[in-house]
């Protein structure tokens, strides 16, 4: 029998990975900026909210907008960074952003060093704790949110631009596209949405410690990723979902943690790059043709049939 | 005090031989598909461990190094053929994560069969030492230094003097022409993941023998720092793959002796590295395009 609480305890955590993977996906999915540091924004904003609340007593409904800013900056930086960097060596950019902040999260003691930040109290609303079911209801709220701003974002202006700047830079810039705001602004809303997820995080588990943001973190969030569907809103739900939920299924699997994000990782890579639910794979494609209806389903596979 | 330069020199030297035969191997697969290739240190760790294992079972160094440097080339070019060469049209970023993903199954595959915990790895030579004028250097540390960069000459005159190596280095120009002109391509590329990865091997057997443990996660710093050596040597140049290794190497060892730990030797490495591709995204010694 599985406990109420141990139910709650998953879907938040789910709840919580999705946000940072929903971040993920407008800088990778929509934008194409590969980022496999990820998880240096989580931690920048798990810990800014956590330093806020613990040393400086500032309420959680301050410090939560205040870890995605916090992040939102960071990201502005690394933005500015990718503008000189080609596609792979912008990946161990972020790959070397990644390790040196964790590095100072260890060696600083403002972030606890290796004992990293305890009591980190959970949010207060009407004098009621947030726990269990409410602080569930608090993270899908949140997720929510960032949900409709992304769907808003699809048929925005500044959806279409940073489509249009993954397809062909040079074409997007003569087409009167500011390539580099666009790529910042990528950056940064990523950022942003992982620095809350974070902030969500400390606040849940109450402790937190530097290497709960390591590479492997990235590797996972990049893992649900990919594997739910680049481009795709439903897409980072639904892979932060398998890749919590899967170990937790198939306790043996709770062992081969690792190994089993890295075979997820190359098989989708060689055989189903679009994901479960991502631009283009099969499921996107009948659910589009189920909505348009039949006529455009036609123009869609024309497409796909002159794009390959 | 003038001593402590040189002692820090020699140990600079000598924690710049496996980043200089990393990078090497990384700079000619670099350089041919256009893949940076992260699970190379995959290819060094278990180098590391088939070494072991032979010298547990032969109790001979030599055919330590030998097995060591044989099955690195194979597990090398088994990824090569059954990853790289089927995603050569795939956009770059794919196959570095696919390289990422190699490399986390390679080094949690020898967590599973040999256990988290480090081996140890004591060979039965002797070990002599001598100080000579305040500095430090033993027989052990000689022998890891000669053969490393003996081997890693050995490479490098290769790829640069030998006709094969020149070959391949026609082959980065433009694989389409070279087609064109006759030259086998496939087995070239076979042949410089052989290379490459043998001199990983060897490499990874030395240092267990040299530090006397081996350990599954051994391969996690020289992954990434294997990219800091080629962005410092300009990507695909040979000799920076060489001179990087050095400057890093020996950088690292100074820092940390004059000024401590301001930040973990990883974090500095890569704090150089971004640095340098803002500043100069050719990479040091590399050509701007």
């Amino acid at each position: 029998m599985i406990s109420v609480l141990y139910l709650i305890t998953i879907l938040t955590l789910i709840g919580i990975y999705a946000l940072a993977t929903l971040g993920l996906n407008i800088t990778m999915g929509y934008a194409g900026q590969v980022n496999l540091g990820q998880a240096a924004f989580v931690g920048i904003g798990a810990f800014t909210s956590a330093i806020l609340t613990t040393s400086y007593h500032i309420s959680f409904w301050i410090a939560l907008p205040l870890a995605g800013i916090m992040a939102f900056l960071i990201g502005i930086l690394i933005g500015i960074v990718s503008i000189r960097l080609k596609q792979d060596f912008l990946a161990i950019t972020t790959i070397g952003f990644n390790f040196i902040v964790v590095a100072i999260f260890l060696y600083y003691d403002v972030f606890g060093g290796s004992f990293g930040i305890i009591n980190i109290p959970r949010p207060t609303l009407f004098g009621i704790t947030l726990k269990s079911s409410y602080y569930m209801i608090l993270v899908f709220i949140v997720l929510a949110i960032a949900m409709f701003f992304n769907y808003w974002m699809e048929n925005s202006w500044l959806g279409m631009a940073l489509r249009a700047i993954k397809e062909d830079e040079d074409a997007a810039e003569s087409m009167g596209i500011d390539v580099k705001k666009y790529k910042i602004i990528a950056f940064s809303f990523g950022a942003f949405f992982a620095g809350v997820a974070g902030s969500l995080l400390a606040h849940f588990k109450t402790y937190i410690v530097w290497s709960d943001f390591g590479f492997s973190v990235s590797i996972m969030l990049l893992t649900m990723c990919i594997l739910g569907g680049l481009e795709s809103m439903y897409g980072p739900i639904i892979g932060a979902s398998i890749v919590i939920l899967l170990p937790e299924i198939f306790r043996p699997l709770a062992e081969y943690r690792l190994i089993t994000y890295a075979i997820f990782l190359i098989v989708l890579l060689k055989y189903m790059p679009q994901g479960i639910i991502g631009r283009g794979s099969y499921l996107d494609r009948k659910i589009r043709a189920f909505f348009k209806g039949e006529e455009s389903t036609r123009k869609e596979e024309d497409q796909n049939a002159e794009d390959s | 005090m003038y001593s402590s330069i040189i002692q820090e020199l020699l140990n600079g030297i000598t924690l710049s031989a496996v980043y200089v035969a990393i990078a090497l191997g990384l700079t000619i697969t670099y350089g041919i598909l256009k893949i940076l290739h992260i699970a190379h240190a995959g290819v060094y760790l278990w180098g590391a461990y088939i070494g072991y294992i032979a010298y547990v079972y032969t109790g001979s160094v030599i055919l330590s190094l030998i097995f060591g440097a044989l099955g690195a080339a194979l597990i090398g070019v088994a990824i090569e053929r059954v990853f790289y060469i089927p995603a050569l049209d795939s956009p770059p970023h794919i196959t570095l994560i696919i390289s990422i993903a190699l490399f986390t199954l390679l080094s949690e595959l020898a967590a599973k069969t040999f256990g988290y915990h480090p081996k140890g790895f004591t060979i039965h030579w002797p070990i002599y030492s001598w100080t000579i004028g305040g500095v430090v250097i033993n027989s052990m540390q000689i022998f890891f230094l000669a053969v490393v960069y003996s081997a890693s000459i050995g490479v490098w005159l290769w790829a640069t003097k030998t006709r094969m190596g020149l070959a391949s280095r026609a082959l980065i120009q433009d694989i389409e022409t070279a087609k064109s002109m006759g030259v086998n391509v496939n087995r070239l590329i076979d042949i410089n993941f052989l290379v490459g990865s043998a001199l990983a091997g060897l490499s990874g057997v030395l240092v267990g023998m040299y530090y006397t443990i081996i350990w599954p996660h051994m391969g996690d710093v020289v992954a990434y720092k294997g990219l800091v050596v080629i962005v410092l040597g300009g990507f695909g140049s040979i000799i920076g793959a060489i001179v990087g290794g050095l400057i890093l190497g020996i950088s690292e060892s100074y820092l940390i002796a004059y000024f401590g730990n301001i930040l973990p030797r990883d974090a500095f490495a890569f704090l150089i590295m971004i640095i340098i591709l803002i500043l100069r995204p050719q990479g040091l010694f590399g050509r701007s395009e």
